[in-house]
């Protein structure tokens, strides 16, 4: 395997690390039911729901970050040789 | 009469900017545009399949009835997208050495196995049914509602049949998503404005709207919301199940095929959870926003038709348009890959002597017998229909480890998929149908138990037979393409 291939690898770990690390913050019960309040309140926005829509937005970030590695990584770059149907 | 102008000139203006896209001469062509479409297309392709129009129906009636379970959507999304950017490479770069048009022959391919692609095939369209059928409802429902009962619900499905029927037989994917790009920008821009905007003229603005349910129903703004007891395991349990389900309908996945670079699909990633993440927490917001209000606690389903009706005749027609842009994406997306499913994996694998003129033919007569077929829905109960919806969820998920392992694990294999699928998808609905007490208690919904079944059995078979022959050159095919 490739120096390259391995670091694509690695980095397409740590993304996914952090993004479901969001995910668990969202549905792991015992930290779910913890952010489960109505107090402190935000814009009358209860803070169950800033806690969602901020975890929610924070994925959003890593998902910019992500593409923006595999862009100067290359990894979008892609070509492809279509194979002619038998 | 207002509201009624306004859809008909949605739905004229849907038929205008495709009156050059009519004319595809191939299956491949129908099914993924010749893999041509571009970052505008995809993402709003996604989006406007993704919202259903029952989610200002049915779904925004679960957050007026118990307020924040509803926002379980926005982390399910999360997880969803996280499959998309996992899938995209792996899905493109097959997808187009190999000409790939479905979902179903992408897992034929990797498992050499037309049984799977004919079973997840059928599977797909069997599961994609209770959606079409509850969508057409909806339709149905907007023209009765918006047109204050002039025109009946039958009416009103016959008339988006004809619409959607048209461009979708016609124009295929590049129909479909140019239609996407136009539902999606009005259902981000005209759709948020109005929600915006009725959300301070009848509620006095978020905070105080917010501020009302604080002081009427604070239960409302937590899990689980008034009147409902149930375990927090429901909550991670309905998140991963649609997480990983919604990404594997048909109709959303087939869209990676019709993309025209990784860069583009990745792009789509970038943009959808903002733009999602917006738009859904406006609606939910607005839905949860509801609940203190009696006539929306008694017709939750009905609320934001009706809080759009006493804003007046204009936000109700900008409203009627919004639902309907949702449904007709969703609906033309469903078609689609319906229609590709029925030609080219079952049809065309059956026979494999039909042509592709023959094929597109298929694809075509599909599209009108499942539209004509679905007016049955106008005699479905809606309650039954939301019912069947949101069980095929619990067959969904059930793909997701064929799919995802047969991407990313090469001991992955043919038996271990075929009998994982079947074995989960018997857990799966067994469950759901039996009910046993501890799906309540517990509160792991049965898709969970079928997709730890379909996991388990594949581990397994993956372990016991070595890897199949084939599985070495796919795995050189994404070498070559990274350039590694």
């Amino acid at each position: 395997m490739s120096a390259k291939s391995t670091h694509s690898r690695r980095r397409s770990a740590i993304f996914v690390i952090l993004i479901l690390s969001t995910t668990f913050l969202s549905t792991f019960p015992p930290v779910f039911l913890w952010a489960n309040t109505i107090e402190p309140r935000w814009l009358g926005l209860p803070f169950a729901l800033i806690w969602h829509l901020s975890l929610a937005l924070i994925a959003a970030i890593f998902f910019a970050g992500w593409y923006l590695a595999d862009s100067r990584g290359g990894a979008l770059d892609i070509d492809v040789t279509v194979e002619p149907k038998p | 009469m207002i509201p009624m102008l306004m859809l008909g000139l949605f739905l004229a203006l849907i038929i205008w900017i495709n009156r050059r896209q009519l004319g595809v001469s191939t299956l491949n062509d129908y099914a993924t545009a010749n893999h041509s479409i571009g970052v505008l297309g995809i993402t709003f392709g996604f989006l406007a399949t993704w919202y259903v129009g029952a989610g200002y129906t049915v779904f925004s009636g679960f957050a007026v009835s118990f307020g924040m379970i509803g926002m379980y959507v926005i982390p399910y999304g999360i997880i969803t997208l996280l499959v998309m950017y996992l899938v995209a490479e792996r899905s493109f770069i097959w997808g187009k050495k190999y000409q790939l048009r479905t979902q179903s022959e992408l897992l034929g391919l990797r498992y050499q196995s037309d049984f799977l692609r004919v079973l997840t095939g059928f599977a797909g369209v069997a599961l994609s049914v209770p959606w079409l059928l509850m969508e057409w409802y909806t339709i149905g429902y907007v023209f009765n509602y918006a047109t204050d009962g002039l025109i009946s619900p039958l009416l009103g499905m016959i008339i988006g049949i004809f619409v959607v029927v048209f461009y979708v037989a016609l124009g295929g994917m590049r129909s479909v998503v140019t239609a996407n790009i136009v539902q999606g920008l009005y259902m981000m821009i005209a759709g948020s404005a109005v929600l915006i905007y009725v959300l301070y003229s009848e509620l006095g603005g978020l905070t105080a709207a917010m501020d009302r349910l604080f002081n009427e129903t604070p239960q409302a703004m937590i899990f689980p919301g008034p009147g409902w007891d149930v375990s927090p395991n429901y909550w991670t349990a309905i998140i991963i199940t649609s997480g990983l389900g919604g990404f594997m309908w048909p109709w959303v996945y087939n869209k990676l095929f019709a993309a025209d670079s990784i860069r583009t699909i990745k792009q789509s990633v970038l943009f959808a959870p903002v733009l999602g993440i917006f738009s859904f927490a406006l609606l939910f917001l607005l839905a949860m926003s509801l609940h203190p209000l009696p006539f929306a606690q008694e017709n939750p389903q009905q609320a934001l038709f009706w809080i759009h009706s006493e804003a007046g005749v204009w936000p109700l027609a900008f409203f009627a348009v919004l639902v309907m842009a949702a449904s007709l994406g969703t609906v033309s997306g469903i078609l689609n890959a319906m229609s590709t499913a029925i030609s080219g994996d079952i049809a065309q694998v059956l026979n494999r002597n039909i042509s592709e003129q023959t094929a597109l033919k298929i694809a075509r007569w599909s599209v009108v017998v499942m539209s004509v077929g679905a007016l049955v829905g106008a005699y479905v109960k809606e309650g039954q229909l939301v019912f069947l919806a949101l069980m095929t969820y619990q067959g969904m998920i059930v793909l997701s480890p064929v799919v995802l392992l047969g991407l990313y694990w090469q001991r992955a294999n043919k038996f271990g998929a075929v009998v994982g699928f079947l074995m989960g998808m018997l857990v799966s609905f067994g469950l759901t149908l039996i009910e046993p007490a501890f799906i309540h208690s517990y509160g792991w919904t049965p898709g969970v138990y079928g997709f730890l079944t379909t996991l388990t059995v594949m581990l397994v078979a993956g372990y016991l037979r070595p890897v199949e022959q084939h599985v070495n050159k796919l795995w050189q095919d994404i070498a070559i393409a990274r350039g590694h």
